[in-house]
């Protein structure tokens, strides 16, 4: 299920709070676990042993991991291993066995074209973020950074923990911790959760999917007659798609979180106004930047050492980075792209774009990350490439045509909104607004009703509402 | 100090921030009203959907509405059974139409210039836009066509054919200007080099209604020609029958309603334009007509009911079935609409000449026009696959007129039925 549907909106979530409160406090953890099944098996029921299994595997690999970390050092690694090549495993099968079969039988040999490509099992949805997240508990443990969970209703409410299930953020254990054992209810923070979900819900349906829908009005129309325009408009606003999507779901996820009681930690920090790729990826996708740091790149030795070391470390984890994003070349290419700017950034760089007005630097930024989406967005290398053409004029029929104009214009004064949307300014004015007194409070809360009408208008009339995160 | 922790990148305390501004004790009546106004209206509609009974159609959109999904294990394990659920959701929602309008009124304040692909035109003009039609479709159709017309020829046929434009093609003036004629001129481009290819001459009427000085020749709201549009129309193809044309004085114009909402403005959900008007052409004596549609699509309450050689027939007295004014689909008045496959029009007491009309849904309004000099058979052949030919033996017609608009041509394969039996006649 998708947080941006009526049946989440109007019959899951309903249904969803009203048992967990109703329910006391010591059956919240469980009644959390049944319902975020019931959310995961919505889409495709099969799935749900997957679920379990991850549950139990990791809830037993924690189990032993923490007895014998004291004592037995062999014995907690050897369990923390079972735990981590178990999940890479199912990870791998579902997203990555197609694809590396399908590369494997580039070699022409006999045995390799013998092998099946199981090209039409359907990908688990949420299968990169929930495995990463479990996988966070057992490594938590046996880096001593948490304790382990006795209760397996309470563990497997982390697992399964519907908000960020399917999108992340990827919520790490040791976050968490505390937060399954006791954490606050109250209508203080429920209200603060309406208000995050509703602005990620309004992110999501009047944002992104609208760019989305932009996007691929000049993407069709590029494939006819394409313009230059046409081609920098439409991935600008698959850029614009990209970031209200993701950020959108992470929003509605804290939203939920704080309406069960829980902390999440924000995942996006608006990524559009950075001045470098360095500190783009500061601000992107927060929580699984974090991830590849704590898991991957520190226990691989870090920046410690040899420099030769930290290059092949930080090249590691941008391949691995890319290649979790989809199981396609251009995620790969994606990935390395940005090692190398960061890596140019980190040597020498970043030194000049301080110095630099921030108006250079963050147009370059911004020209970057434009580019990198440009590969992000097709997974045809090729189509990319002709893309790329058209927005350099290569078999384009002109700068703009009659059609094609239009739709520029039209869609201007909606770029310029998605643009003060990206910055920090609309926060900044909710704060003063906010603090204004009691009067400005009242009239958030009746926007957040408006909001919430209006983006239900949306669905009811949905005829676009694509899901992103189907190679997640 | 919290203006400088909005500013912090930290984004823990940026969290907090939220939290703690709202955990102060001044935002309690703030925060039980948010929850309350947010929360009562989800439940509000959540009791609300499984309250409110379900509609079978929806005659604003003029589509049926799905229903309960039928629940089979093999679909509920596989997501079949709760993606219709879905589908079901979004379509039996109270207040359903409520929210389309207001989806409409979001998008057009935030000056998008269209909705649900319908362009928002001058004048209170509705234009669904079409950029990329189908052109396999429409290859499609012309090489039935092209295949049939020959044919039909070596049997004593007389074709005609016509092709209209959509509401994008030829009201210009209404149309942005910057979205101008760029895409209608491509395909009808298309149009031409095909039919050259194909060795089909037609009659261009979207050029015909664009040359006229009129303005209301396209419903604004719906995407079929006015009654002065197919009159045009008719000026054109009945010079090509080698007829003279009636003039514009020769009727009189009579005023069936001014509350038409049609497709146009079904599919853009801007309800805040006013209806379109509806006119009759009357002339002298099209009262006697008889309009005969064979086992009708649609439960007609003023008609008269015959049978014919094992066939059910409703007949009328009348081009206009004023009945269907008291519905939405106001445009089917024109013969009873509802792509009727087999429509006959006979004058009583008269002798005349048939001439066969396989035809789209433009006809509809054109039929009373051409009636003044034929009779006619109507086919529809989205809705029936008749052996054309033979029904023109049938009638002693020897004259047969195709009539489609590019709408119907891109996206439908009527013609392609033209070809039903049609190797029986080759000689």
């Amino acid at each position: 299920m998708v947080f941006s549907s009526l049946e989440f909106l109007f019959l899951y979530f309903a249904v969803t709070i009203l048992i967990y409160y109703l329910v006391p406090n010591v059956m919240r953890n469980f009644v959390l676990l049944i319902v975020s099944l019931v959310f995961y098996g919505w889409g495709e029921p099969v799935y749900i042993f997957i679920m379990l299994f991850s549950i139990v595997l990791d809830y037993t690999c924690g189990y032993f991991v923490g007895k014998y970390r004291e004592t037995n050092k062999k014995k907690a690694t050897v369990f923390m291993l079972i735990s981590v090549i178990c999940n890479l495993s199912v990870l791998c099968f579902f997203k990555y066995y197609t694809f590396i079969i399908e590369n494997l039988q580039l070699i022409p040999l006999d045995f390799l074209q013998k092998i099946p490509t199981l090209s039409n099992i359907e990908l688990p949805i949420g299968i990169s973020f929930y495995t990463f997240q479990t996988m966070s508990y057992t490594l938590d443990i046996y880096m001593g950074t948490a304790k382990v969970q006795k209760n397996i209703a309470s563990f497997g409410a982390y697992v399964t923990l519907f908000p960020q299930l399917i999108a992340g953020p990827i919520v790490r254990y040791q976050d968490v911790d505390d937060q399954l054992r006791k954490r606050p209810h109250n209508i203080d923070m429920f209200a603060s959760g309406i208000r995050t979900f509703v602005c990620g819900f309004g992110k999501k349906i009047l944002l992104a999917n609208c760019a989305g829908e932009l996007w691929d009005a000049f993407r069709a129309g590029t494939e006819t007659d394409a313009t230059v325009a046409g081609a920098w408009l439409g991935i600008i606003f698959y850029s614009f798609q990209l970031y209200f999507d993701f950020s959108g779901y992470s929003d509605m996820a804290i939203g939920l979180g704080k309406m069960l009681g829980f902390t999440f930690k924000e995942n996006f920090f608006y990524p559009y106004v950075s001045k470098s790729v360095t500190e783009f990826w500061r601000r992107w996708h927060i929580s699984m930047g974090t991830w590849f740091r704590e898991y991957v790149y520190i226990p691989l030795g870090g920046n410690r050492g040899a420099k030769w070391k930290m290059y092949r470390n930080i090249i590691v984890v941008w391949f691995l980075t890319g290649l979790w994003h989809g199981a396609s070349w251009n995620y790969v290419l994606w990935g390395l792209y940005y090692c190398i700017l960061l890596l140019i950034e980190k040597t020498f760089l970043l030194k000049i774009l301080k110095k630099l007005p921030s108006a250079v630097s963050h147009l370059y930024t911004l020209i970057i990350v434009l580019f990198g989406w440009l590969l992000f967005g097709f997974e045809d290398l090729s189509a990319g490439m002709t893309h790329l053409g058209y927005m350099f004029g290569v078999g384009t029929v002109g700068f703009t045509e009659a059609g094609a104009t239009f739709d520029l214009v039209r869609s201007l004064p909606f770029l310029a909104i998605l643009a003060i949307a990206s910055t920090p300014l609309p926060k900044t004015l909710f704060y003063k607004f906010y603090s204004s007194g009691k009067a400005a409070r009242t009239v958030i809360a009746v926007g957040c009703l408006a909001m919430l009408v209006v983006c239900t208008a949306y669905l009811v009339d949905s005829s676009y509402n694509p899901f992103l995160y189907f190679r997640f | 100090m919290a203006k400088e922790k909005i500013k912090s990148a930290d984004d823990v305390a940026k969290n907090s921030l939220q939290l703690q501004l709202s955990k102060s004790k001044e935002s309690r009546f703030e925060n039980i009203l948010v929850t309350a106004l947010v929360m009562g209206f989800i439940f509000f509609f959540a009791v609300a959907f499984w309250v409110v009974p379900d509609r079978d159609f929806s005659e604003e959109e003029n589509t049926s509405l799905s229903s309960f999904p039928e629940f089979t294990v093999d679909g509920f394990l596989h997501g079949g059974f709760t993606a219709d659920f879905g589908t079901y959701m979004a379509d039996q929602f109270p207040c359903r139409n409520f929210f389309i309008g207001l989806k409409a009124l979001s998008e057009t304040v935030q000056l998008k210039g269209q909705n649900n692909n319908v362009i928002i035109g001058s004048d209170g003009y509705l234009i669904a836009r079409s950029d990329y039609p189908d052109e396999k479709m429409l290859e499609t159709n012309l090489k039935a066509l092209g295949r049939f017309v020959p044919i039909a020829e070596e049997n004593g046929i007389d074709c005609t054919v016509a092709f209209a434009g959509r509401k994008m093609d030829v009201c210009e003036d209404v149309i942005p200007e910057l979205y101008g004629s760029y895409y209608s001129d491509r395909i009808f481009g298309i149009l031409d080099e095909k039919c050259t290819e194909k060795e089909i001459d037609y009659i261009n009427l979207r050029d015909t209604l664009c040359n006229t000085d009129e303005d209301y020749l396209y419903y604004k709201n719906d995407h079929h020609w006015t009654s002065l549009g197919a009159y045009y129309a008719y000026r054109e193809v009945i010079s090509a029958l080698g007829e003279t044309p009636y003039e514009l004085s020769d009727f009189t114009v009579e005023t069936a309603t001014e509350e038409f909402f049609g497709t146009t403005w079904s599919s853009a959900g801007i309800k805040w334009v006013g209806g379109d008007t509806i006119e009759y052409f009357r002339w002298d004596g099209d009262e006697n007509v008889t309009l005969k549609i064979e086992s009708p699509r649609y439960e007609y309450k003023s008609a008269t009911k015959t049978e014919e050689n094992g066939k059910s027939y409703d007949v009328f007295d009348t081009f206009y079935l004023r009945e269907m004014l008291e519905t939405k689909d106001k445009y089917a008045s024109f013969l009873g609409g509802n792509n009727n496959g087999y429509v006959e029009i006979r004058m009583n007491g008269e002798e005349r000449e048939t001439l066969v009309l396989v035809r789209d849904s433009f006809a509809d309004s054109l039929a009373p026009f051409l009636a003044r000099h034929y009779d006619l058979v109507l086919l529809d052949l989205r809705t029936s696959a008749p052996d054309t030919i033979a029904i023109c033996e049938e009638h002693g017609a020897e004259k047969l007129l195709a009539l489609y608009n590019m709408e119907t041509l891109t996206t439908s394969n009527d013609l392609g039925k033209l070809n039903n039996k049609l190797s029986s006649h080759e000689k």
